[in-house]
């Protein structure tokens, strides 16, 4: 044979091994689903986790992850947001409110061996408190320094509302605040606060290092306590985890779990409908019909977060409130939930989700009404102006599941009553640089996510201080958000946050618009899935077949 | 032909050298600053200081070159200020899957780019080889992200014939020997593993390889072309030669000299498509890490990944050009 004809052969061999493999892959599929079903489920999640040491973290997937590695004292209910006992069986509250007497499950070990005690407890609690400078930046414990109000020492030390941990016996821990918290056992679900084995800690962690994330600690040896162990991170692709099955609790009824970072929601649709991963979290809307229609099962979140236009007052005409009132007048909310949100959103009026602490009925409305907006921006002389309107480029997210169409919508109806918008898509990666460590924007469209059912973690984490994301100072407001904070009893607590609440959409920092749910597509087989509100899913119920 | 080598190693230094200075100083024109990015918002400027001064950052451009390019003479590129892993050590873990995606990629460029534009040679100026210009014309100037998307798109969004990415089902518990996935399950036995890995490949290797493709056979043609004009093969052909026999001996041998040259310079470009192809198909190697690394302003990965990789390309280039002359006996190398 020629070496010509050789190369043809070769060439048409390939082409035919190609289209054989297209065929054999689509049986291999369904033949991998039924051999494997019931070993590993395969996630494909938006991101990748930032550590593995949840102290050090803020975003969700981080928190999805721990919530399967770690426990805290107490722990979100499942599917709801209200705080249960976990770690913790029981607790008291001093008289004062200043003093938690915490009774500890026992027989409960950490994934390393290590007894779970009251030891353990203080050990977690003095660490946080006593994290070195760097680990006390935004970018870490932020959590910790925001809602224990600062550690041993820093610039916050004066206001740190941590005291002492004593055990009190080997399963009774007491832990003394210096002033009251009321939010201490919603706050103690996070998995910012969930209890890690002080063993690992000692021989993987250096709280100290320039970035506390890239420790051996933080990338590969989380231990805890929960349902699951951590297998291996293989950053920005694959977190694996295995069943514990010394786990003091239901046992974890798959071998394996996988979360599979694919950013895109299309891309994780798409998986999904391949047979690539069981479960896609942050489906997008319009994917929803599709998944339904071909037998797939969705389930959704219920709404519990908030997507708003944020403005900056440092800018423009927007210092003016007749300005910010007219933009809020022109919103048509019910329009732009139709056209970009999914079934399920519901319309949102003030900066906290319906079913949040401090929730109030009766906020200032503002009602969709053209003609007053004209009427109000004639008024401040702001007519014709330009404004910026800030998002984040990319994909959507589980509070603003499709940017771009929302963007428009609101684009449209604010230009309707006689201003100009000027849409500018930031990266992810430079967005937060921009908002908020810079006065370069004027109106950002944005969104939260809730972690914990406190009014706090909405409205004192974004008012409470000066920030350059709004551009406004209002000492009286900070000082009375962060007195919110320390009023004894969860009753008090609402009221005093569903005012806050009130005040805040008279002062219109921006407006909020929709609280949406979101889904998550799964393969028709699998079980035992409950969505969480907040995001934190725990998948030892899940099991595959 | 040694000293050839060794010539060729040396005129690399001051190549290396010259990039290294480029890269530091194009790497800190990015806007951002990554202790900030690193601390956050609300960083207090203590801080912020702070951590500058741990990385390095607050001391003068040219102190901060020098305190680079120290460690690097002996092999140490830093460490990632994002993942705080060494750079080698991530580069040489990520290595093997970019280099198996790049095997495929030429496989396919070499293996159906030759034969296309010797037919087209053969059949030039009729049905066959207008086709094959054309094509090839498409090939060369569509953006391989393209390709790559649209690919996916076509075969794993809309067919579901392939995976839409990754290197492996992450459902398969795999042994790793090699980190060459396909040849790992190869090794062990793992046949379904071997196949899964082997699937994964197929759309980013064929995203990667056209444009590849769509070069060596355009080379070919025209070399082919311009051999069957010599008068050496009329000569064979008139002294009674087959067709077959010209074409092995005489025709594709010289041919194929301007093609091999051709593929030495596909691997700069297989390279930099890799880091495309990778971000497209959520294939973990090393052009998906240099990506990351980009958006998070990742200085030492940046600086140590494109140095690896020049240094990657230039062996490469070395290496064809020492080809070159097995090949081709007239070619000294000198």
């Amino acid at each position: 044979m020629s070496r010509a004809r050789g190369f043809v052969t070769t060439a048409t061999a390939i082409a035919l091994a190609l289209s054989v493999t297209s065929c054999a892959e689509s049986k291999r599929d369904s033949g991998s689903k039924q051999g494997r079903g019931g070993g590993t489920f395969a996630y494909a999640t938006s991101d990748d986790p930032a550590s593995l040491d949840p102290v050090f973290t803020q975003d969700m997937q981080s928190g999805l992850v721990a919530a399967q590695v770690f426990e805290g004292l107490t722990g979100v209910a499942s599917g709801d947001v209200r705080a249960e006992p976990r770690l913790a069986t029981g607790w008291t509250v001093g008289k004062d409110g200043l003093a938690y007497r915490f009774t500890l499950r026992e027989g409960v070990t950490f994934h390393d061996g290590a007894p779970f005690d009251a030891e353990a407890v203080c050990f977690n609690f003095d660490r946080w408190y006593n994290l070195p400078r760097t680990a006390q930046s935004a970018n870490f414990a932020y959590y910790y320094g925001y809602f224990f109000h600062g550690f041993a020492t820093g610039p916050t030390a004066d206001s740190a509302l941590y005291k002492s941990c004593t055990a009190a016996g080997a399963h009774e821990a007491v832990i003394e605040l210096k002033k009251p918290f009321a939010g201490l056992i919603d706050a103690l679900t996070m998995p910012q606060f969930a209890m890690q084995s002080p063993k690992a800690l000692k021989k993987y962690q250096d709280d100290g290092a320039s970035n506390p994330n890239t420790t051996a600690y933080s990338t590969a040896h989380p231990v805890g306590t929960g349902p699951f162990t951590l297998e291996s991170w293989d950053r920005g692709k694959e977190v694996v985890m295995e069943r514990n099955d010394d786990y003091w609790g239901a046992k974890a009824k798959v071998d394996r779990l996988v979360f599979v970072s694919k950013p895109d929601s299309k891309e994780r649709v798409a998986a999904l409908r391949n047979g690539e991963v069981n479960g896609a979290d942050s489906v997008s809307p319009t994917d929803v019909g599709t998944l339904d229609r071909e037998g797939f099962r969705v389930e959704t979140r219920r709404p519990f977060t908030l997507a708003f236009l944020g403005f900056n007052q440092k800018r423009k005409p927007l210092d003016d409130p007749r300005v910010r009132q007219a933009i809020a007048h022109a919103i048509d909310r019910k329009a732009v939930i139709g056209a970009s949100f999914p079934k399920g959103t519901v319309e949102a009026d003030q900066w906290l989700p319906k079913g949040m602490q401090g929730w109030a009925e009766d906020v200032p409305e503002y009602a969709n009404d053209p003609e007053k907006s004209r009427r109000l921006l004639r008024e401040a002389g702001a007519v014709g102006t330009s404004l910026e309107l800030n998002y984040q480029s990319g994909g959507g997210s589980a509070c603003l599941p499709a940017p771009a169409d929302t963007l428009n919508i609101l684009r449209k109806q604010i230009e309707a009553v006689g201003l100009k918008i000027k849409p500018v898509a930031i990266p992810s990666s430079e967005f937060s640089d921009r908002i908020y460590g810079t006065s370069d924007h004027d109106i950002e469209m944005s969104c939260w996510i809730g972690q914990v059912n406190l009014a706090d973690s909405f409205i004192g984490l974004a008012f409470g201080f000066p920030s350059l994301e709004w551009g406004f100072d209002d000492p009286e407001l900070y000082k009375d958000l962060a007195h919110a904070q320390t009023v004894p009893g969860r009753k008090e607590q609402n009221e005093v946050y569903a005012a806050l609440s009130k005040r805040i959409m008279q002062i219109l920092p921006g407006v909020p618009f929709a609280s949406s749910p979101s889904s998550i597509g799964l393969d028709p087989e699998v079980s035992g899935f409950v969505a969480s509100p907040i995001s934190q899913e725990m998948f030892h119920t899940v099991s595959l077949g | 032909m040694l000293g050839f080598v060794v010539r060729r190693l040396l005129q690399l230094v001051p190549v290396l050298f010259g990039l290294s200075v480029l890269l530091f100083i194009w790497v800190r024109a990015l806007p951002g600053d990554p202790a900030r990015a690193l601390l956050g918002r609300h960083a207090t400027p203590e801080a912020v200081a702070d951590v500058r001064a741990r990385l390095g950052l607050d001391k003068s451009l040219p102190e901060q070159y020098v305190a680079h390019l120290k460690p690097l003479f002996s092999g140490d590129f830093g460490r990632s200020i994002s993942d705080g892993r060494p750079v080698l050590e991530s580069f040489f873990d990520k290595l093997p899957a970019t280099l198996q995606l790049g095997a495929a990629a030429l496989l396919i460029a070499v293996v159906v780019g030759i034969p296309l534009g010797y037919l087209a040679a053969r059949h030039q100026g009729r049905w066959p080889d207008t086709l094959l210009v054309s094509g090839s014309l498409l090939g060369v100037v569509t953006p391989v992200f393209f390709v790559a998307i649209l690919l996916r798109l076509v075969f794993a969004d809309w067919l579901h014939w392939l995976p839409t990415g990754g290197q492996q089902d992450p459902r398969i518990d795999a042994t790793h020997v090699t980190d060459f996935y396909v040849l790992d399950g190869i090794l062990t036995r793992e046949w379904d593993a071997a196949w899964d890995a082997f699937v994964h490949l197929i759309l980013p290797a064929i995203a990667l390889g056209t444009m590849a493709m769509a070069y060596i056979a355009r080379i070919t043609r025209a070399s082919v072309i311009e051999v069957l004009g010599e008068d050496y093969v009329r000569t064979a052909r008139s002294k009674g030669l087959s067709v077959m026999t010209v074409s092995r001996r005489h025709v594709l041998r010289n041919a194929l000299l301007a093609v091999v040259t051709t593929v030495g310079l596909m691997a700069g470009m297989l390279l930099s498509g890799a880091v495309l192809t990778e971000t497209v198909f959520n294939f973990t190697g090393i052009g998906h890490y240099l990506f990351e690394a980009i958006s998070t302003r990742d200085y030492p990965v940046i600086e140590g990944f494109v140095l690896l990789i020049a240094v990657f390309y230039s062996l490469i280039n070395l290496a064809v050009d020492v080809a070159y002359g097995v090949i081709d006996p007239r070619v000294r190398l000198s």
